[in-house]
């Protein structure tokens, strides 16, 4: 019966739930509990004759010209419902560009027509999956890790933490590693490496990649032949396949590594949330599917908090991690899901005819927005 | 085919200033503009199996989850599973005692497995058993999260339930106190939640905290998922292991072995319906039948708009004249003028929403369905640059309307003119002078723009209320692509 | 270049191919017209109930590490090649029940097991070892492993045993082997 589950019948359309990540969209309605279709974020532009990515943009025209035909896409093909007059629920980063927010926005009003948007951010719908309080979201996606803390639903903004150690840096390393494997530059298309990346890659442990820093390596996992289309097969050694993703875990002393970003994180939190934060992680994003992250994340962690400086400024000693109730890939969209089917997504939408009179939307960096009301500058502001 | 398979040489600017091939564009009757896919509205007229080209309403495709029930893709390649029959001798029920087997049930039946003819991937592969029935019958999985996602559901939803009532109360306090009149609570003081919350007993509406109070939070763990030991010295094999698309397939599962592949429900197709933003009306809707291939309403620009294709041209080198030979074709049923204008020189569109009072606009400002502000923010100049110049002739040309019996008479006529090369029921081959810009780079690609002045006999029925002009004038520019600058 | 083609009872040979060398062709194997099989470089083996359809070419390539006496190329029983199918080897050895599927080129130095596809338009160039029941498809030459070997083609060989007579000439089996009775009942084809 699982076809028939998960249809709420009721009166308002249900929402569509867009996570236009930087490789793969997420879309699907509300209330069920996986999107109906995770495609990579790219379309097939007919002028360009290829692939193009929703991303890939010098221009706002080109972005909106992307996104049309992206979204168009997304409903004719594989939602197959209309757009007009039906709210969706985008979850975007809170790091999304003000240009990419607004030309998302202009699409969806204008040009789609939707009845009203909820912009709902990625670690506070992630932290909704939980239904715990105080949650540290540790999202490890397409271009970037991204560590928010979120307590009591509200995101510390001012702890955010942001570094490019996802897919692409993961990419770029093995790429590298292959071609000192192969001898020769092997310029491998992207989905190439990802493919090798996903069916061969892992992360090792701490105390494994350390013997590999050190003169006298580890015996390395087995090697693996992988056969590509017109060509002898590419070696993919073994230290390849163990090392793919060290580049998250490389520190130096800009302390930028993926463990590092987490401890500055709780570090720059409320005191008393520091603790709760510690003991509750959830790691989310396709990348956090690499076997072994997880595991080596933890074990950084519980090592890095002994080091300084974190052992002296930072008295947690406890991380304690969560199991999201989906797919890592899908977790920001599955508490989307849930956020927009709870409150009927009617509450907390922009409705067109707002965006219309106003033309813009609310953003926590713009000083429109964030302003106490009873701040001095406020009365200078155009609100 | 040329349409299909070639480049477009020919483009034509939208009333949106996009450039697209007269075969992606549409013509409004009622707007009298070309439209293109990118400044319609597009909508889902009805859902269709494109396999077994089932009709299926949009209510019952939405409890399908638009999937097809009978159609399977291939969870490997992606391509349709195909049902394969095979006689199946039923087992022989082991009798350890050798005493009697049952003898009538030995016919052999026929079983039912799927198979991919592009990968030969089968259903067998990962065990699931043959089906007795050819369609239907496979077995279904169910998302091992769906239970915990629903009880997330209740909870949240419980939440917003409790959250909109505790609104609704302060909002009835605000106002019993506000209120004129002293009504039977105020005298006592107390309302009823009020005196429940000073008690200390749950507030009455139970139904909803029962769900809040039920819920259990996601339990932290110090454990995570530990690397499998044998994996510095087990042997990949790649084949056992799925790709990202495979695995993303199906978003619910996301099965990281071959062994999990489970056979994909075909997503049904859609049909769809286009409509003009500006006057709302449909510009094509096709039949409702899934096999058909017609449509009901269908105004396609190659309908309408007079059309140019290029015969062939000179190599276009900096600061020369070079020949072009064009021809135009009028596909509409009525006679046509033509008048070959520079692009800049077309006359600018009279805005006829200006002379309308004030209320009018007010009116229209309000009533957001009929924003044209909406569509006009999806216009936007056309951008192309041309880096030669047609010399257009100064007279009106006239092309003859369709006729589909002319086709068969083959005398072309040989105009003496020198602008026309020769005429032909309703085609006509002009030859135009391009002038190329002397500045213009060698290998830069070549092109040059043109407008078109025709007479349009609109056969719109009129309405009623507003006047009808039977004929218009309407223009549209042309862009060609003349290949690459020679120097 | 010494001819030498063995055809074993059985075998449907249509006359309107290109043998040449060394040939065996087991019985019940199907060999359509056009056909292409060179042992140039040492001796071709074909076993019983292979289906070889038209234009598909078979090339024992000749190379210059060659043991003497060259190594016969040897291909199992139930092999299907497809329309226009290639298979160059200079001492290969195929196995049972594969497929090799439409315009599908397998070059030198590739080994195939048993119970391989080898998909509609792929290009096996580089050296390499084809387990059993591997399949290969699609312009990326995805790989995966089938559970079971390819089903056999028993049906389409009977009819097509039937049916070539009546529409081509064939070449006769000049192998005489153990049965006499047999062979002189499926010898005589059919004007």
């Amino acid at each position: 019966m699982t076809l028939y589950e998960g249809i709420a019948l009721i009166q308002e359309k249900q929402a569509v739930v867009l996570d236009l990540g930087s490789e793969y969209t997420k879309f699907g309605f509300t209330g069920e509990a996986a999107p109906r279709c995770i495609i990579r974020s790219e379309f097939w532009c007919t002028t360009e004759r290829k692939y193009k990515k929703v991303y890939d943009y010098k221009t706002p025209e080109e972005l909106y010209d992307n996104l049309v035909h992206m979204l168009h896409l997304l409903y004719f093909r594989h939602v197959l419902v209309n757009p007009k007059e039906r709210k969706v629920v985008v979850v975007e980063s809170l790091f999304t560009p003000t240009l990419f927010r607004e030309t998302l926005a202009k699409v969806l009003f204008t040009h789609y027509e939707v009845s009203g948007v909820v912009w709902a951010d990625s670690p506070r719908l992630c932290a909704l999956t939980l239904g715990a309080p105080v949650a540290l979201v540790v999202a490890v996606g397409g271009r970037e890790a991204e560590v928010a803390a979120v307590v009591h639903s509200c995101v510390v903004l001012h702890a955010m933490q942001t570094q490019p150690l996802a897919a692409r840096a993961i990419h770029a390393s093995l790429a590298e590693l292959l071609d000192e494997d192969n001898n020769t530059k092997l310029n491998l298309p992207d989905h190439i490496i990802e493919d090798i990346k996903v069916k061969t890659c892992f992360v090792v442990g701490r105390e494994r990649a350390a013997r590999w820093r050190s003169p006298s390596w580890p015996a390395a996992a087995c090697d693996v032949a992988y056969p590509v289309a017109g060509r002898s097969a590419i070696a993919v050694a073994g230290r390849t396949r163990e090392l793919a993703a060290e580049v998250l875990f490389a520190r130096d002393a800009e302390l930028a590594s993926l463990p590092d970003i987490v401890l500055q994180c709780i570090m720059q939190c409320p005191i008393d949330a520091r603790r709760e934060l510690a003991a509750n992680i959830l790691v989310t994003g396709g990348t956090a599917t690499l076997p072994g992250l997880k595991a080596r994340l933890a074990e950084e962690l519980r090592y890095l908090i002994t080091q300084p400086p974190y052992e002296s400024r930072l008295h947690v000693r406890e991380f304690r991690f969560h199991r999201a109730p989906c797919p890592e890939n899908a977790c920001a969209w599955a508490g989307g899901a849930v956020c927009g089917a709870a409150d009927g997504g009617a509450a907390r939408a922009t409705p067109r005819d707002a965006y219309a009179r106003a033309r813009r939307l609310p953003d926590w960096v713009c000083l429109l927005d964030n302003t106490p009301p009873h701040h001095p500058h406020r009365d200078n502001l155009d609100i | 085919m040329a349409y299909l398979t070639q480049l477009d040489y020919v483009k034509y600017i939208c009333s949106c200033g996009q450039l697209k091939p007269i075969t992606s564009l549409y013509f409004c009757r009622h707007c009298l503009k070309i439209r293109c896919g990118f400044c319609i509205c597009h909508e889902v007229d009805s859902h269709y199996c494109a396999n077994c080209l089932e009709n299926m309403p949009s209510s019952e495709a939405r409890l399908k989850k638009n999937r097809c029930s009978s159609c399977f893709d291939c969870p490997s390649c992606f391509h349709t599973l195909s049902t394969r029959a095979t006689l199946a001798q039923p087992r022989q029920p082991v009798d350890p005692a050798g005493g009697d087997t049952k003898v009538e049930n030995k016919q052999p039946k026929k079983m039912y497995y799927l198979s991919c003819f592009n990968c030969r991937w089968t259903s067998r592969d990962v065990g699931i058993p043959d089906q007795p029935v050819a369609s239907g019958g496979w077995p279904e999985r169910a998302n091992p999260f769906a239970t915990r996602i629903n009880q997330l559901l209740d909870y949240y939803k419980a939440i917003a339930l409790q959250e909109k009532q505790e609104k609704l109360e302060r909002e009835r306090k605000k106002f019993s106190i506000r209120g004129k009149y002293i009504t039977l609570t105020d005298k006592t003081g107390l309302t009823g939640a009020m005196a429940r919350n000073i008690a200390g007993l749950p507030s009455n509406e139970a139904g909803s905290s029962s769900a809040i109070a039920n819920f259990v939070a996601s339990q932290a763990s110090e454990e995570v998922e530990q690397l499998p030991d044998d994996i510095y010295t087990k042997e990949v094999n790649l084949k056992q292991i799925t790709s990202m698309p495979q695995r993303l397939a199906s978003p619910e599962w996301q099965p990281a072995s071959v062994a999990r592949l489970h056979p994909v429900a075909k997503l049904l197709s859609v049909k769809r319906s286009q409509r003009c933003r500006a006057c709302d009306h449909n510009l094509t809707k096709p039949e409702y039948n899934p096999g058909s291939i017609k449509f009901k309403i269908e105004l396609l620009a190659y309908y309408h708009v007079p059309e140019v294709k290029i015969i062939s041209h000179e190599p276009v080198k900096p600061g020369e004249k070079t020949a072009l030979l064009v021809k135009l074709t009028n596909p509409t049923g009525h006679e046509m003028q033509l008048r070959l204008l520079q692009p800049e020189d077309i006359p600018p569109v009279e805005d006829r929403e200006e002379p309308r009072s004030i209320e009018k606009s007010l009116e229209r400002s309000l009533n957001l369905e009929k924003d044209a502000s909406a569509c006009r923010a999806i216009e936007r100049p056309p951008s192309y640059a041309a880096s030669s110049v047609v010399a257009t002739p100064v007279g009106a040309l006239t092309l003859a309307q369709r006729d589909d019996a002319a086709e068969y008479d083959d005398d072309t006529q040989h105009d003496a003119d020198h602008i026309i090369l020769w005429r032909k029921s309703n085609k006509l081959a002009l030859r135009l002078e391009v002038t190329t810009d002397a500045s213009a780079a060698d290998g830069a690609p070549a092109s040059t723009a043109f407008a078109i002045e025709y007479s349009y006999r609109n056969t719109v029925p009129p309405s009623s209320t507003a006047a009808h002009h039977r004929d218009h004038t309407l223009y549209t520019t042309v862009l060609l692509d003349l290949g690459k600058v020679h120097a | 270049m010494s001819y030498n083609i063995k055809i074993q009872p059985g075998g449907t040979v249509c006359e309107d191919c290109t043998l040449e060398g060394d040939i065996t062709i087991g019985g019940g194997t199907v060999i359509h017209p056009r056909v292409t099989i060179i042992a140039e470089g040492g001796p071709i083996i074909i076993a019983e109930y292979c289906i070889i359809e038209e234009y598909s070419t078979i090339i024992h390539k000749k190379s210059d590490k060659q043991e003497n006496p060259p190594k016969p190329l040897f291909i199992g029983a139930h092999n299907v090649f497809e329309v226009g199918c290639k298979l160059e080897s200079p001492c290969g050895h195929v196995g049972e029940s594969n497929v090799f599927e439409c315009k599908s080129f397998v070059g030198v130095d590739v080994k195939i097991g048993s119970g391989c596809v080898i998909g509609a338009a792929c290009q096996l160039t580089a050296p390499q070892t084809l387990v059993d029941n591997t399949v290969i498809w699609g312009s990326e030459h995805h790989i995966r492993e089938a559970l079971e070997k390819q089903p056999s083609q028993l049906l389409q060989l009977d009819f097509l045993s039937k049916v070539m007579p009546n529409y081509h000439r064939l070449r006769k089996p000049n192998v005489h082997k153990r049965q006499p009775s047999r062979q002189s009942q499926e010898s005589s084809p059919k004007p």
